[in-house]
């Protein structure tokens, strides 16, 4: 086994988009759990509302990206104020059940096939960021230094992300504010 | 909290609630409109496909469905006729040609519209029906929906088995396993490996619910009796309960791999006409009965014997049980012994009704366990057989309705509802919610 490559394979998960996205929903159950004691283990149904509300606006809808985005937030957001205020009641381990149904319904009305032509069914959905990289001010080739290296596109995600946290963390906030306001 | 916002907040909730219904009501509204594909699991290796002609002229918009192992799709034919459906493994299908698709006086000539797929040695399996003029000989609508519900009590029989033990475990010590998925996987895990030894099929069933009885037992006594012990907090033992399901779920990949299995006469059993058009196979009627007889004996030891009196006692007031010189200890020891075994035997009977026996079956069933127990109220052992029925007959019978791979929302909706307007459950008391 080629340890080396764990090390640089480690290095690279440090620093890469899929990190800050997972970072992000972290933070939204951290304010859940660690601020008013919700037990959300539907975190990955708010995460799918939110992917697919960005990809469904942009290819069923045609909206441009940054359309796209408040969409998506605002589709992950009113899924938390429907879900959230009326379980709000319920004791920590009656939500806990209440949240991970509520994020199986979200997977199986994505996997369903009835809404194949939208929803991609099991195939997902792909193609949906050409509008977020054509704003891409960064020139095609590879960006970074050692193991941290990105191409453009990635690159540009990266960038985004960490320059727009605070905007972006607006998303995995949205369920955990009205938890917070309405409890204490 | 001032009772203004408190006031204020019930309102809101009330709101909300009236929202949600008004959504669920849209969802309904939109399966009405399904958008259909000639196409699905294109990610899947394997492929059934195949052409839909009547005497050489392509039929478009003939529906066709694939149910078996777990999975579920549904296609429609494209203007050549041609559909696809991959599915997830070479395995045994049931597929269907919905006659009401095809045109005016066209039926399915031979073999039946609904028909078992053979595999041979290849990644695709190409599959016709013949089809012609001819009177269609067809399953009314009202005789299907009797098949579903006897298929709905049978699923809600098995269920019922495994929602006591979850309940019970409830009762009795506050935890809401999510580990009980694993303990239904055990038991048609024990009947294979019996089998495959060559334990006698007749001996392997009670041997196989004993030793998901010790599996019960031993999880109890291993990791519950200490973190009891210890006192340490229901969320907790939930996300241990949590841990333990996944480990029990890829250790059990890990021995059996990622196929599905047959327990031995689990398919081609002989169907037995019941009336009319409506028949039930053998395995089914089996099924039902062994499950029936198991749950009323059950009801006698809960309701007769000492120590089912005792199981009662702890399960209503744990401290109260305590003392009036119950030993708490012992009744949830027997508990989870129980729980173990009936989730156990709910776990041969649900693979003979899937039929399958895979690593992953006792994740998917879980939540329906917990949607059965929820309905009922977590804690009461009839409340869980009362709510088992219920999801059970509401899955199988939704399918009529709504499209086929959506038949477990339903499911899970009511258990959502439920616990917003009667979160203690239909057998349940008020006092059980915080």
């Amino acid at each position: 086994m080629d340890i080396n490559s764990i090390f640089i394979n480690t290095a690279q998960a440090l620093f890469s988009p899929v990190t800050i996205a997972f970072a992000m929903a972290a933070l939204g159950l951290a304010i859940h759990f660690g601020f008013v004691g919700l037990l959300n283990f539907g975190i990955a149904g708010f995460m799918a509302v939110g992917a697919y509300g960005y990809a469904i606006s942009t290819l069923t809808f045609g909206f441009p990206w940054w359309a796209a985005f408040l969409a998506s937030m605002a589709a992950s957001a009113l899924f938390a104020v429907i879900l959230g205020i009326p379980t709000l009641q319920l004791r920590g381990d009656y939500l806990a059940i209440v949240t991970i149904a509520a994020a199986e319904i979200v997977r199986l009305l994505l996997l369903s096939t009835t809404w194949i032509k939208t929803t991609g069914s099991a195939d997902g959905l792909v193609a949906y960021a050409d509008d977020f990289r054509s704003i891409n001010p960064f020139p095609d080739g590879t960006y970074g230094f050692g193991p941290w290296s990105y191409t453009a596109n990635q690159f540009w995600v990266l960038i985004f992300c960490s320059h727009r946290a605070r905007f972006g963390c607006i998303a995995p906030m949205a369920p955990g504010a009205k938890p917070l306001g309405s409890r204490h | 909290m001032s009772s203004a916002t408190a006031e204020n907040h019930t309102f809101l909730a009330r709101g909300m609630k009236m929202l949600l219904i008004a959504i669920l009501a849209f969802a309904g509204v939109l399966f009405a409109s399904p958008a259909m594909a000639d196409t699905v699991g294109d990610e899947y290796e394997n492929k059934i496909l195949g052409n839909v002609k009547n005497e050489g002229t392509p039929l478009q918009g003939v529906k066709i469905i694939v149910e078996g192992n777990g999975y579920t799709a549904e296609v429609v034919t494209d203007g050549d006729g041609k559909w696809s459906i991959g599915v997830p493994e070479a395995g045994s299908y049931l597929i269907t040609l919905v006659e009401d698709t095809l045109p005016e006086g066209i039926a399915v000539l031979e073999g039946g519209a609904t028909q078992t797929v053979e595999w041979g040695f290849t990644n695709t399996v190409v599959w016709n029906f013949f089809i012609g003029e001819g009177e269609r000989n067809p399953t009314s609508q009202l005789d299907q929906f009797f098949m579903r519900v006897f298929a709905g009590l049978n699923f809600g029989l098995l269920l019922g088995l495994a929602a006591i033990g979850l309940s019970l475990v409830f009762g009795t010590t506050a935890l809401p396993n999510f580990a009980h998925g694993e303990m239904v996987t055990m038991g048609a895990l024990f009947t294979l490996f019996l089998t495959l030894a060559g334990v006698p099929l007749l001996l392997s069933f009670p041997l196989a619910v004993a030793l998901s009885a010790l599996f019960g037992w031993g999880l109890d006594a291993a990791i519950w009796a200490p973190l009891r012990a210890r006192g340490v907090g229901i969320v907790q033992l939930m996300i241990v309960s949590i841990g333990l399901s996944l480990t029990f779920r890829y250790i059990t990949q890990a021995f059996l791999g990622g196929g599905t299995e047959q327990l031995p006469g689990a398919l081609g059993s002989p169907e037995i006409p019941i009336f009319r058009t409506v028949s039930l196979s053998v395995n089914d009627l089996i099924s039902m009965g062994v499950s029936l007889v198991v749950l009323i004996a059950f009801a006698f030891w809960l309701l007769r014997s000492k120590m089912g009196k005792a199981t009662r006692a702890v399960s209503d007031n744990a401290d109260l049980a305590a003392a009036s010189g119950i030993n708490v200890d012992q009744v949830i020891r027997v508990v989870w012994i129980m729980a173990g075994g009936l989730a156990g035997l709910a776990g041969i009977l649900w693979a003979y009704f899937r039929p399958g026996l895979k690593w992953d079956m006792g994740e998917k069933i879980l939540l329906f366990i917990f949607a059965a127990g929820v309905l009922g109220g977590l804690g009461t052992a009839f409340g869980a057989f009362v709510g088992a029925m219920i999801v059970g007959v509401l899955i199988e019978t939704s399918a009529q309705f709504i499209p086929s791979d959506l038949k477990y929302v339903g499911a899970l909706l009511v258990m959502i509802i439920i616990l917003l307007f009667r979160p203690q459950g239909i057998l349940g008391r008020r006092e059980r919610i915080g």
